[in-house]
């Protein structure tokens, strides 16, 4: 009886034992979030890095961690709140009133440092844990804050990149997130003979950009003292190689601190070089000139006769200072920047030839630079043209652009005639694929003649222009000066002007173009007194960088 | 012959539990393994993380700038250009 007793406890002890099992392997999904032992973590993959041109960092990650509370597991409240609000600069109420006793989990702050980490951690309270997380690293501080954008959060709370070169590449940086699934017993280590996969996350690629640290450094100190010597509102200078647009620096100010982005205004962010419009005056007469030059309109040898005010129906145009040298050489109309003269010119060209040469170079259209947040410059149909619009469009009145569109349609200028994509981004790598970008000949808009033609009248406008700068000794530098009122309320603004300067050297073949725009400096209204001596600062600077040699 | 059987029935019950307890105590070490490496793997890769961040602050304009403040170097000099240019070429041993 004993025996049959016992032989029925086992039976029903085995019996036990199949149904649990039955009902954990068959009942249960084997995946199912709510098993105890299988646990799936998500890898999150590193984001991409972005030197400059030489290799040289701009953007790293860096270690940090987000600290959290497990109100179920504080014993000394009071001790943690006094403690935490000391080391976090958390005022002790206002934490107080966040903890939330009945819940398990509360996110405090995150973007924590690991000296931090460990301050808190000695404190040794109950209840406080880290997760780790990684966070960007600028080691240049904000020396190209509008060109890099910076990463934030998205809905979900997972990293995001907005504007610039974080915001255009965003998919390129943030790379594939991974995963471990692994059956672990009861204190938390892998079991040997249970499940264990791993898909491991892919890292970000990496960007080269075609920066070079030294000129996106030494371009911002200049505008920096540019903006304060001149009382400007807000400034860019963008310089690029011109037979490659490879863009070798661009900084505007005012800027932000990419680190803390979070205590700027969402117009801070915004990069003016390529989402600001603007009507860019003078510095767009050698454009019309070429487009002339090219049509066979007109010839560098010939000459106009300046002897007044020019009237178009209501309308008078006069010289910036209202004086007439009489007979002048199509060379001098650029050098003196005469807009009766430019009239003249866009009378030759022909208004069907005005309206082709303006989409020739690119202006009703974006330049597709990688960056987050372009605009495109306005160009009304050609329907909608007056007789009046046809002669200012000659001196950049009637037509709103980009920085960058007024960069790249002057560059087709001087290296050949190419209008070129203009681009930050020369090679993405990855561990086992390196993606070289080159550059890229949108069309030819002028001839390689006009091209030449063209310089020699920039030089000539810098060596005999109005006025006389501090040039570097030794060196054939070509540009513009312009000078643009700022449009209000359907009129212009005398007081309010957009100062420009847009130089190349050296002149046989060019190897740098930089454009200067200053948004109405207090100092002086005119290019020539703002813009165009700081171009000629940045200049120096840049040839003793890359080592010319004086050509004269 | 049944006491052979028995024995053997007994040794070989044995072996299969001495077996059970290695393999469950090797599975155990196994993962603590994996788990420790898990650890090292991330602690080294936190580590490079660190000294990439380091070797980018001492290579940065931003620390040469602080430096030249430092050691009050904050005039920049010009270049010397040479106006006959053949001064700069040493001359050959005759």
């Amino acid at each position: 009886m004993k025996i049959k007793l016992l032989f029925l406890i086992f039976i029903l002890f085995y019996l036990a034992i199949i149904v649990r099992l039955f009902y954990l392997q068959v009942l249960r999904p084997r995946a199912s979030n709510n098993q105890p032992y299988l646990k799936t973590e998500k890898i999150v993959p590193e984001r991409g890095k972005i030197y400059d041109r030489n290799k040289n960092p701009l953007v790293l990650n860096e270690n940090s961690y987000l600290l959290y509370l497990e109100p179920k597991k504080i014993d000394k409240k009071s001790k943690l709140i006094e403690k935490l609000s000391k080391s976090l600069e958390i005022k002790e109420a206002s934490l107080e009133a966040n903890i939330d006793d009945s819940k398990y989990y509360q996110a405090i702050q995150g973007g924590l440092n690991e000296e931090k980490k460990k301050e808190i951690e000695s404190f040794q309270l109950k209840g406080i844990g880290f997760d780790y997380q990684m966070q960007r690293f600028y080691p240049e501080a904000s020396i190209a804050a509008h060109l890099l954008g910076f990463v934030g959060k998205n809905e979900t709370g997972d990293n995001l990149g907005y504007f610039g070169l974080e915001g255009f590449y965003d998919k390129d940086l943030k790379g594939l997130p991974g995963f471990i699934e692994s059956e672990k017993d009861i204190l938390g280590r892998p079991i040997f003979i249970g499940t264990q996969e791993k898909v491991n996350a892919e890292d970000g690629r990496d960007l080269v950009l075609t920066i070079d640290k030294t000129v996106q450094e030494s371009s911002k100190n200049v505008l920096k003292q540019g903006l304060e010597k001149y009382q400007a509102k807000q400034g860019c200078i963008i310089t690029a190689d011109p037979s490659t647009m490879q863009i070798l620096g661009l900084v505007c100010l005012p800027d932000y601190d990419q680190a803390n982005y979070f205590k700027f205004s969402e117009d801070f962010f915004k990069d003016p070089a390529i989402s600001d419009l603007y009507e860019p005056g003078s510095i767009f007469k050698p454009l019309m000139m070429a487009a002339a030059i090219e049509e066979k309109k007109i010839k560098p040898t010939d000459s106009y006769n300046e002897d007044g005010p020019i009237k178009i129906g209501d309308y008078s145009i006069k010289t910036w200072n209202d004086k007439y040298e009489g007979k002048i050489s199509i060379t001098r109309i650029l050098e003196k920047s005469s807009n009766t003269g430019m009239v003249f010119v866009g009378e030759k060209l022909g208004q069907g030839n005005i309206f082709k040469y303006l989409q020739k170079y690119g202006f009703d259209e974006k330049t597709e630079i990688d960056l987050q947040g372009e605009m495109v410059g306005y160009l009304k149909p050609k329907s909608q043209w007056y007789p009046i619009d046809f002669a200012t469009i000659t001196f950049g009145q009637g037509i709103a652009v980009t920085p960058i569109q007024m960069l790249r349609a002057f560059t087709s200028l001087i290296n050949g005639g190419k209008l070129l994509k203009p681009y930050l981004v020369q090679k993405i790598t990855s561990s086992d694929r390196e993606n070289i970008i080159k550059p890229k000949v949108e069309r030819q808009v002028v001839s390689k003649t006009t091209s030449e033609i063209i310089k020699k009248m920039l030089v000539s406008a810098v060596e005999n222009g109005e006025y006389h700068w501090d040039r570097p000794k030794g060196y054939q530098i070509g540009g513009k000066t312009g000078t643009a009122q700022v449009p209000i309320a359907g009129h212009y603004d005398p007081t309010k002007t957009i100062a420009s300067f847009i130089g190349f050297f050296p002149v046989d073949n060019p190897k740098i173009i930089t454009l200067v725009i200053l948004k109405e400096p207090k100092a002086s209204p005119w290019g020539s007194e703002t813009a165009a001596p700081m171009f000629f600062e940045l200049a120096k600077q840049l040839i003793v960088y890359y080592g010319m040699t004086p050509e004269q | 012959m049944r006491k052979i059987i028995a024995v053997s029935i007994w040794l070989t019950f044995i072996f299969l539990v001495a077996t059970n307890v290695f393999l469950f105590y090797s599975s155990i070490k196994l993962s603590d393994g994996i788990n420790q490496y898990e650890i090292k793997i991330q602690e080294l890769h936190q580590k490079n993380i660190n000294l990439e961040k380091e070797i980018s602050y001492f290579s940065s304009l931003k620390f040469a700038q602080e430096k030249a403040k430092e050691l009050n170097f904050t005039v920049s000099s010009n270049p010397v250009n040479f106006d006959k240019l053949e001064y700069a070429f040493k001359p050959s041993i005759q």
